[in-house]
């Protein structure tokens, strides 16, 4: 529930500034957005896929539908898409492993579609969506399995993580994988720099989702967050500067 | 352990059925349990195709609500309350030096920056220093954990061999 009048005229210029962005994609203005180079290394990953013959591996995290982390999972299922179209294109399998069994049914028809634009229904394998657990730990060992047995050319991690990163993203790397991991869990994000080849810092998980759709909405919506970020900056910079003087005037501003 | 894992699962989850839900509706009477069955019911007419789109009806009410939860409560927490802990009490250089990282580093996160800007605006030079900033936020966070893990090692070590083995 929303308890401050400053957080609320915060999310109306939010909620403002991506439904105007939207707007203006559906008149066909179009928002231009940086390309981030792990984007890139997401193409090379499949590609290494396709020329070694062998699986490529996605998991999406712990996060389910409806928690506060929710925006990663759905991050996560965009890039999924992204990445089932390249390996149906390709003729490569891709092993999903999840943990939250609500998005099993979402998964299977990201596949089915997939496989539909790439015009090869026979490469959905739905034993290769394979539900783990709903325990963090169990669900761990369970990757760990997968990396071990199948030996994946190509590993993404891409969601919300915790204690586990470390266990997928070592396992990975033994498994000869080339790893590509995204998430907005400040705490992991450390432990898949160090490991993994590529890592997507937050909020370009994000930014990722929305650029592999290439959907004009989509890239609207990262458009408008951005005027969430100058707005922050914009108090930022007011603020401290006002602190600096000794001013508390934003401050008590942003407790109403 | 996988198998096990996913019994525990199963068998919680249909106790919470049978207590809880069904259990509210028929021994207490609270007919909105009604909503969730209907709800959790809907989710298995994806096994029968001609039914199957009314899977998605519960899934998206789950994203819904996870999204409103999320957007009040987040706005507050990971936006505001952030900002005000920021600017609160800047007294010194280093508090003025993490404000002035916080805002490097937010310019990073910004996508949607022309190809001029890009190219040789200064939010180019700021997106990068904003990078290097993360980086040693990531160094310093990343050896905080090792040396964290470390000493639980080391006090394990300890207990084993001096405590428990009597060795020292």
């Amino acid at each position: 529930m929303m308890k401050s009048l400053s957080g609320f005229i915060t999310l109306l210029i939010l909620c403002g500034s991506v439904l105007y962005m939207i707007y203006r994609a559906r008149k066909g203005v179009k928002p231009e957005i940086r390309r981030v180079p792990g984007f890139d290394v997401i193409d090379e990953a499949i590609g290494r896929a396709t020329e070694m013959g062998r699986p490529v591996h996605f998991t999406k995290g712990l996060a389910s539908l409806y928690s506060s982390e929710a925006p990663q999972t759905i991050a996560g299922l965009s890039i999924l898409s992204y990445v089932a179209r390249k390996c149906a294109q390709n003729g490569i399998p891709l092993i999903t492993t999840i943990y939250v069994a609500e998005t099993i049914p979402l998964v299977i028809q990201m596949y089915r579609e997939a496989a539909a634009v790439a015009g090869v229904p026979e490469w959905v394998n739905e034993y290769n969506i394979r539900y783990m657990s709903s325990h963090r730990f169990t669900y761990a060992t369970g990757v760990q399995g997968v990396l071990q047995r199948e030996r994946p050319a190509a590993s993404f991690l891409m969601g919300y993580f915790m204690a586990e990163a470390l266990i997928f993203a070592e396992s990975g790397f033994l498994a000869g994988a080339m790893q590509v991991a995204g998430t907005a869990s400040t705490s992991q994000t450390p432990f898949f720099v160090a490991v993994c080849d590529y890592t997507l810092l937050g909020d370009e998980l994000f930014a990722a989702g929305a650029y592999l759709s290439g959907e004009p909405v989509q890239v609207a919506s990262i458009a408008g967050q951005d005027v969430g970020k100058y707005w922050a900056n914009i108090l930022l910079m007011v603020g401290l500067i006002l602190s600096a003087v000794g001013s508390n005037w934003l401050i008590n501003l942003l407790k109403l | 352990m996988l198998g096990l894992g996913v019994a525990i699962t199963t068998v919680m989850g249909i106790r919470n059925i049978l207590d809880i839900a069904i259990g509210g509706l028929i021994t207490k009477g609270e007919t909105t349990w009604i909503v969730p069955i209907i709800l959790g019911v809907l989710l298995f007419t994806r096994f029968f195709r001609q039914v199957a789109w009314l899977s998605r009806w519960p899934l998206a009410l789950l994203v819904g609500i996870g999204i409103g939860i999320s957007l009040g409560s987040g706005i507050d927490a990971n936006f505001i309350t952030q900002i005000r802990s920021t600017i609160t009490g800047v007294k010194d250089i280093n508090q003025a030096l993490l404000g002035v990282m916080v805002i490097l580093t937010i310019t990073y996160f910004i996508f949607s920056i022309g190809k001029a800007q890009r190219e040789k605006g200064v939010l180019k030079y700021t997106a990068q220093l904003g990078r290097y900033i993360m980086m040693i936020c990531f160094g310093a966070l990343f050896g905080n954990t090792v040396m964290t893990r470390m000493a639980l090692f080391i006090g394990q070590m300890r207990f084993l061999l001096f405590d428990w083995l009597k060795l020292g």
